[in-house]
């Protein structure tokens, strides 16, 4: 399985990242873009998001993740996620998977959005009108986390 | 002297990065987190050269300690 992970300080293109993702052989190609929302959960406009990471294990943890799609019948996977200032509608990550059928690229995808989700080194700051609030995953990123757990144990 | 870094909430709070002095015989992360407010053991992880390290771990000159907070996520 090829492996390719980025950590993008500056924005980055996801049409460019599908287009520029192959692999031999594959029949099918899922990716996934993940945006900033310009609103918190509870309706505050946010200004700017802040993705604190450390300089050597957020990059690790990345390469970790990616590694776990392994469990499935994928030929390679691209992760790309932003660091640092990230604008309202601007792509925070991309996660792409290629296999030779479909099942296995959308499982790929969607468990390594949830590992994403709660395993990947990211310290997250919503900047708004109204302050700034630090976000912690919550119990839904967890159960959709958990959700993996008996269908592909580790 | 070791250096002794912070993330996310912790960054902002104490500082990204401090350097500090040590005892010869170095000094244990328990000891290291009772220098700072905000690092309760219970939520917050150390880090000693980028491995995970336990509240008896010495640390000795030269060392990096790493502070991190619960993760966010992606």
């Amino acid at each position: 399985m090829r492996i390719e992970t980025r950590l993008a300080e500056n924005p980055f293109r996801p049409d460019q990242e599908l287009t520029s993702f192959a692999a031999d052989g594959a029949g099918a190609v899922v990716s996934f873009t993940g945006l900033a929302r310009d609103e918190t959960e509870a309706g505050a406009k946010v200004e700017r998001l802040f993705l604190d990471h450390h300089p050597r294990l957020t990059e690790q943890s990345l390469n970790d993740i990616a590694a776990s799609a392994a469990r499935f019948d994928v030929a390679a996977i691209r992760i790309v996620h932003r660091c640092g200032a990230v604008a309202p509608g601007e792509a925070i990550v991309f996660v792409a998977a290629a296999a030779r059928h479909r099942r296995a690229a959308f499982e790929a995808v969607d468990c390594l959005m949830d590992a994403l989700k709660t395993d990947a080194v990211f310290w997250k700051r919503e900047d708004g009108v109204d302050g700034t609030r630090w976000i912690e995953p919550t119990e839904t990123d967890r159960a959709d986390k958990a959700r993996w757990s008996d269908h592909c144990p580790d | 002297m070791a250096k002794i870094a912070f993330y996310g909430k912790l960054a902002e709070l104490i500082g990204r990065e401090v350097e500090i002095d040590l005892p010869a015989q170095g000094c244990t992360i328990a000891a290291l987190r009772s220098r700072f407010d905000g690092l309760d053991p219970a939520t917050v992880c150390a880090c000693v050269n980028d491995a995970t390290a336990g509240e008896d771990h010495v640390v000795t000159q030269g060392d990096r300690v790493d502070f991190l907070p619960p993760l966010s996520g992606g």
